[in-house]
C-alpha cells in the first residue's frame, strides 16, 4: 500500500522508499475562489476551480510547433509539459487569463518569450516558474486593470542579477509622451512601487530592500489618495499622490521589461484586482507564501 | 542604461534585420501561430534610432553586437 507523507504544504511521498514527487500542493478553496475579483490572473497553478482553460502556451523552440499546457491537481501539467519538450526547451507564448476576463498575455517575438522548460521544467522550491533573460523577455496585452485607477497587484517574482540593478516587472503606460500608469519595480535593491499623474509626475513609494535570488511577493496597491508597496507582507511606505492617474484600455500592460529595464530571474504568478485589496491583503499574500514555501 | 544588440538608422533597415531572422529560423511556422517573428525591433525616441537587443540566437544572422545606451523616457 503506498504511503504519503504530506508535509508542509509539499507532497512527499515514499512508496517502499522510493521518492515520488516534491512539487508543491495547492489545496482548494483556490485563491481567486477565496478572493474572488480579479481584473486578470496568471499563475503556473491554478487559481480558480472553475476555471477550466490551459495554463500556457508553449512553443518548442527545436521546431516552434506549440502546445497548450493545462492542470493536473492544480498545479502545471509536468508530464504533458515533459512529454511535450523531451530533452529540448519551451518558451511561453500566451499566459493564460485565469480571471474569465480572456486577457491573455501573449508575446509574438520567439526570442522574447518567457523559458518555462530547458531539458527540464524551470522548477524553484517545488514550484514551476518562468525565466526571463533580463534582456528582453516580456508578456503582454493591452487593457486597463483597474477601477478609476484603483488596482491592487500581487506578483510573485525572483531577481537573479548579479547586482540588483533597475528592473521592471509590471509596467502601465500611456504612449510615449504621456505617462499616466503604473510600475512595480525595483531599483539597487529596493522594491518600489510607482504611479504617475496626469502632469506626468513620478511617485515612488519609499520601497522596501530585496536580496538576490530569494522569491518574494510584491504587493501594490493604488487607491485614490496613493500609493503602497509590500514586499512579503511587510509595507514599504506610502506616498500622496496628487492628481488623478488616469488608466486607459488602450495602454499596455507589460509583465518582465520596460524598454531595456528587464528582469532577469523568475516570475510565476501575477494577479490584479480592480479593488483596494488593504483589508484581505495580508490574507491573499499568506496563501500565495504557503503554496510558493517562502 | 548601456545595452548590446544591433542598432539601425531607419525602420526600413530594422524590419529588413527581422525580416531575415525569421528566414533564417522559419518564422511563423504557420500564419495563424501567435509567434510571428523570430526578434523584433524598436525605437529609442530621445536617441532616434531603432535597436534589437541581443541574443546569441541572432549571431548567425547579424553578426557581433555593439553597445549602444538607450535612454528611457522620464528616468526615476
Amino acid at each position: 500500500m503506498p504511503t504519503k507523507i504530506f508535509l508542509n504544504k509539499k507532497n512527499i511521498g515514499f512508496n517502499g522508499g522510493n521518492y515520488i514527487s516534491t512539487q508543491n500542493v495547492n489545496v482548494p478553496p483556490l485563491l481567486l475562489n477565496l478572493f474572488p475579483g480579479a481584473s486578470a490572473a496568471y499563475s503556473l497553478r491554478k487559481l480558480d476551480t472553475g476555471y477550466a482553460g490551459s495554463a500556457i502556451q508553449v512553443r518548442r523552440i527545436s521546431d516552434n510547433a506549440t502546445q497548450n499546457i493545462g492542470f493536473v491537481n492544480n498545479v502545471l501539467d509536468l508530464t504533458a509539459l515533459t512529454t511535450f519538450l523531451g530533452a529540448g526547451s519551451g518558451r511561453v507564448s500566451i499566459w493564460y487569463d485565469q480571471s474569465g476576463n480572456g486577457r491573455n498575455l501573449i508575446n509574438a517575438t520567439a526570442i522574447e518569450q518567457p523559458l518555462v522548460y530547458a531539458n527540464g521544467p524551470v522548477i524553484f522550491n517545488g514550484a514551476p516558474y518562468l525565466r526571463l533573460d533580463g534582456v528582453d523577455d516580456r508578456m503582454f496585452l493591452a487593457f486597463d486593470p483597474t477601477n478609476a485607477g484603483v488596482v491592487s497587484t500581487f506578483t510573485v517574482a525572483l531577481a537573479a542579477m548579479s547586482t540588483l540593478n533597475t528592473a521592471v516587472f509590471l509596467q502601465q503606460d500611456q504612449t510615449a509622451g504621456s505617462r499616466i500608469g503604473q510600475w512595480a519595480r525595483f531599483s539597487s535593491g529596493v522594491s518600489q512601487s510607482i504611479t504617475f499623474n496626469t502632469a506626468q509626475t513620478s511617485f515612488t513609494s519609499t520601497g522596501t530592500t530585496v536580496t538576490n535570488s530569494v522569491p518574494y511577493v510584491y504587493t501594490s496597491i493604488r487607491r485614490p489618495a496613493n500609493v503602497q508597496s509590500y514586499v512579503n507582507g511587510t509595507t514599504g511606505g506610502s506616498i500622496a499622490t496628487t492628481g488623478t492617474p488616469i488608466f486607459n484600455a488602450a495602454a499596455t500592460v507589460y509583465i518582465g521589461r520596460r524598454g531595456t529595464e528587464a528582469l532577469a530571474g523568475l516570475m510565476s504568478e501575477v494577479v490584479m484586482y480592480p479593488l483596494d485589496q488593504t483589508t484581505t491583503r495580508a490574507a491573499i499574500e499568506q496563501n500565495i507564501r504557503n503554496y510558493y514555501g517562502f | 542604461m548601456v545595452s548590446k544588440g544591433y542598432t539601425y538608422t531607419n525602420v526600413a533597415d530594422a524590419e529588413a534585420a527581422v525580416q531575415q531572422c525569421d528566414t533564417y529560423y522559419n518564422i511563423p511556422k504557420s500564419p495563424d501561430d501567435v509567434t510571428q517573428h523570430w526578434a523584433d525591433f524598436e525605437y529609442s525616441v530621445n536617441d532616434n534610432f531603432y535597436f534589437i537587443l541581443f541574443d546569441e540566437s541572432l549571431l548567425p544572422i547579424l553578426g557581433e553586437p555593439v553597445e549602444f545606451e538607450v535612454t528611457l523616457e522620464e528616468e526615476i
